[in-house]
């Protein structure tokens, strides 16, 4: 289970048990390394596999489960090993030739192509439909909740989650509150872009693009309008 | 990127890390290197209006980079008669050369006798070092 949710998830998990199973937590004993850019996957020697596969490999002689997965945007792989082989794995992709970078900047990354991080702009107060996440829920089925994402469907959600891109500068921020309604849920300067971005829920009627925002930064009013997601693309 | 660590001799400093260059009854202010390199590669500098004050201890402005927002502190007093808009325009002027083109204001002192308050480059070296 991912870092920050770890909690969060385990319990949900833990309290669904099915009689005669056993829900464990085992994230101690595994390390994820999101290995990601346009050349990552050839960096590391890997054959080309389709997106949101997955498969047992070798990286560097260790044994990885490599899921064609990560969070930035770009192509590259996800690394699962167990935890104690991490550091060898981690010295081996950086002799490599990688650079290793934090989380600002995954977190820069994923916001210019707006994935919604979980606890900034989807939490467990918001909705799939509001955040325009629908096409994950198969709505035709039967889940935990899904009588309430009908209803949101159906009638329309009163908020929804833009992106928006700043007119003038100014750096968004988490929390910092919209004019008019509603409150930025992720904000930070696009390196790509070189202006000031971010996601937040607004009143649906202010969610088309094109849309004038006024963000609320330390009490000095910024212009923003609202774009098409995602805020950035390569074609751009 | 940002260049060597470095405090100039000819200024004054703040022990927020601003420095001023005294020059007459004006001064120049702007951050030092080490308050540069905590912030990391900065991206926007929310600049004063010309014709406002700075109040010495108090903030005039705000730098931020890409993890965080600090204010810029006042190391002295007095009008503001001059912001540097290639600070605003290119923040990473203010990493790449803090003492020189990252400058931030120019001001005419309201209270000349507040210098004497400042720190000298080995009393804010000596503050660098506690950080």
């Amino acid at each position: 289970m991912n870092a920050g949710n770890r909690d969060a998830a385990y319990g949900w998990v833990k309290e669904r048990e099915i009689r005669g199973s056993e829900v464990r937590d085992a994230s101690d004993e595994y390390a994820l390394l999101a290995v990601q850019g346009p050349t990552a996957v050839a960096a590391l020697g890997l054959p080309n596999a389709p997106a949101f596969t997955h498969a047992m490999g070798e990286v560097y002689g260790i044994e990885v489960m490599i899921c064609r997965t990560g969070y930035t945007g770009e192509a590259g792989v996800e690394l699962m090993c167990p935890a104690e082989d991490a550091a060898e794995l981690w010295d081996a992709i950086v002799a490599a030739g990688t650079t290793p970078c934090g989380l600002g900047a995954r977190d820069t990354l994923r916001l210019e192509v707006c994935y919604p991080l979980h606890g900034n702009d989807i939490t467990v107060d918001t909705d799939a439909i509001s955040a325009g996440l629908g096409w994950t829920c198969a709505l035709d089925k039967e889940f935990t909740g899904v009588a309430e994402l009908r209803r949101i469907k159906e009638e329309g959600p009163v908020q929804r989650l833009a992106a928006f891109v700043m007119d003038e500068k100014a750096v968004p921020r988490q929390a910092m509150p919209i004019v008019g309604g509603g409150e930025v849920t992720s904000g930070t300067h696009s390196p790509m872009l070189d202006v000031g971005i971010g996601m937040g829920y607004v009143p649906s009627a202010s969610a088309a693009p094109g849309t004038e925002l006024v963000i609320d930064v330390r009490g000095r009013s910024k212009m923003a309008h609202v774009v098409k997601k995602p805020i950035y693309t390569k074609s751009n | 990127m940002a260049g060597e660590e470095s405090y100039p001799e000819d200024l004054k400093y703040h022990a927020e890390h601003d420095w001023a260059r005294i020059e007459g009854d004006e001064a120049v202010l702007g951050i030092t290197w080490w308050a540069q390199d905590a912030l990391g590669e900065l991206v926007h500098f929310e600049a004063p209006a010309v014709g406002g004050s700075t109040v010495k201890d108090e903030a005039y402005g705000e730098v931020e980079s890409v993890k965080a927002v600090s204010d810029v502190i006042a190391p002295l007093s007095g009008e503001i008669l001059e912001v540097n808009e290639k600070a605003s325009d290119e923040p990473e002027s203010i990493n790449d050369d803090p003492y020189g083109e990252g400058w931030l204001v120019r001001i005419r002192l309201t209270d000349p006798t507040e210098v004497n308050d400042l720190l000298d480059v080995d009393a804010y070296r000596a503050v660098v070092a506690e950080q």
